[in-house]
């Protein structure tokens, strides 16, 4: 793996779920969601993010399926799949920022989560392990070693 | 069995690469493909969305293939030669991983009989100009085990911004096939396919 600090990422993981007041169209759902990564990107750049690795999203309800990504400061994001007609859904959230202060970012990732339609969030904390070389920031394996085969 | 590597930088589209190679390896030309899976923690999107265009996914999670998943990942694939036999795996390291590394543990390990190992990078067109001199090292540990380079979202800037990148991308070395490519519409895909044959 890289080897300099500059290179270890602030990363945040989600999972979202949430219902509209009534069942929308997948299209009006489509837009309320890629708002939202919208949002965050530059939420992220607020924070202090001087390059975004990925924002990404994956959201599900009934059968229906939309992947959202977004890798610009600019907030443009780019959509997969289709949502049909929309009530309940669940959303996967994966932030992986370069250079945005944590504890920033998280304060304005809840308050993003609160303009979504009756949303409640479970936030995955990123803690990294005890190796210095290693540089998943959810790594969680505290005996992890890394070695050089 | 072909053992293709897809990697680069976080948000350059590998995800979206390998959606295309599988359209045209497992519908267009009925081949048994298995996908390994090397997202951040716990929370991989990626294979997600593998499996909801109807993919084989495997995931490994919890480290990286580079360093503590690396015996991981070669156990994966020893089981699912044995299980499954595919024609073709491919395998889309996290973003930071080193490829070099996973293409040395697949060629020392005893026990995966792999008749061909490709290695492709993906960079990304709209982001390179901006990022390659702050993730020069990643960029170059890619760059020096490509055998093809896809320079992808080429929709997002000018033929003469591609010839840019492509001269950047020669000054890391690097001497084989690059091709610009729009993966998310499938755009120069084929031709993608057709230099792996």
């Amino acid at each position: 793996m890289t080897e300099e600090k500059e290179y270890i990422p602030t990363a945040l993981a989600a999972d979202i779920q949430g219902a509209f007041d009534f069942p929308v169209a997948g299209e009006e759902a489509a837009k309320v969601f890629s708002t939202f990564i919208s949002d965050l990107v530059k939420a992220s750049v607020k924070a202090g993010a001087w390059s975004i690795g990925h924002i990404k999203a994956v959201v599900e309800s009934g059968a229906g399926f939309l992947m959202l990504s977004s890798t610009t400061e600019n907030g443009k994001v780019r959509c997969r799949g289709e949502l049909n007609r929309v009530e309940d859904y669940s959303m996967t959230v994966n932030v992986i920022v370069y250079g945005a202060d944590p504890l920033r970012l998280e304060e304005m990732f809840v308050a993003l989560v609160e303009t979504l339609p009756h949303a409640q969030v479970d936030i995955i904390p990123a803690e990294g392990c005890d190796d210095p070389n290693c540089f998943d920031p959810f790594c969680h394996r505290h005996d992890h070693m890394h070695k050089d085969y | 069995m072909h053992f293709i590597l897809v990697s680069g930088l976080l948000g350059v589209g590998k995800t979206t690469v390998i959606l295309d190679m599988m359209e045209a390896l497992y519908d267009k030309k009925g081949y048994k493909v298995v996908v390994i899976e090397n997202d951040f923690g716990n929370k991989g999107i990626d294979g997600e969305v593998m499996r909801k265009f109807g993919l084989e996914v495997k995931d490994l999670r919890g480290g990286c293939i580079c360093c503590t998943l690396k015996t991981g990942l070669i156990d994966t694939v020893r089981v699912i030669q044995a299980n499954m036999d595919p024609d073709v795996i491919i395998v889309e390291p996290s973003g930071i991983a080193d490829p070099k590394i996973v293409i040395n543990a697949v060629n020392d390990c005893s026990g995966i009989e792999i008749d061909r190992l490709s290695s492709v990078v993906v960079v990304d067109a709209e982001r390179f100009m901006k990022s390659w001199k702050m993730f020069e090292r990643p960029l170059q540990n890619q760059l020096g085990v490509a055998d093809l380079v896809l320079i992808n979202k080429m929709d997002t800037v000018s033929p003469q911004e591609i010839e840019e990148i492509s001269s950047k991308i020669r000054d890391f070395g690097y001497e084989g096939p690059l091709l610009p490519v729009q993966a998310d519409k499938g755009i120069n895909m084929e031709q993608m396919m057709r230099i792996f044959e």
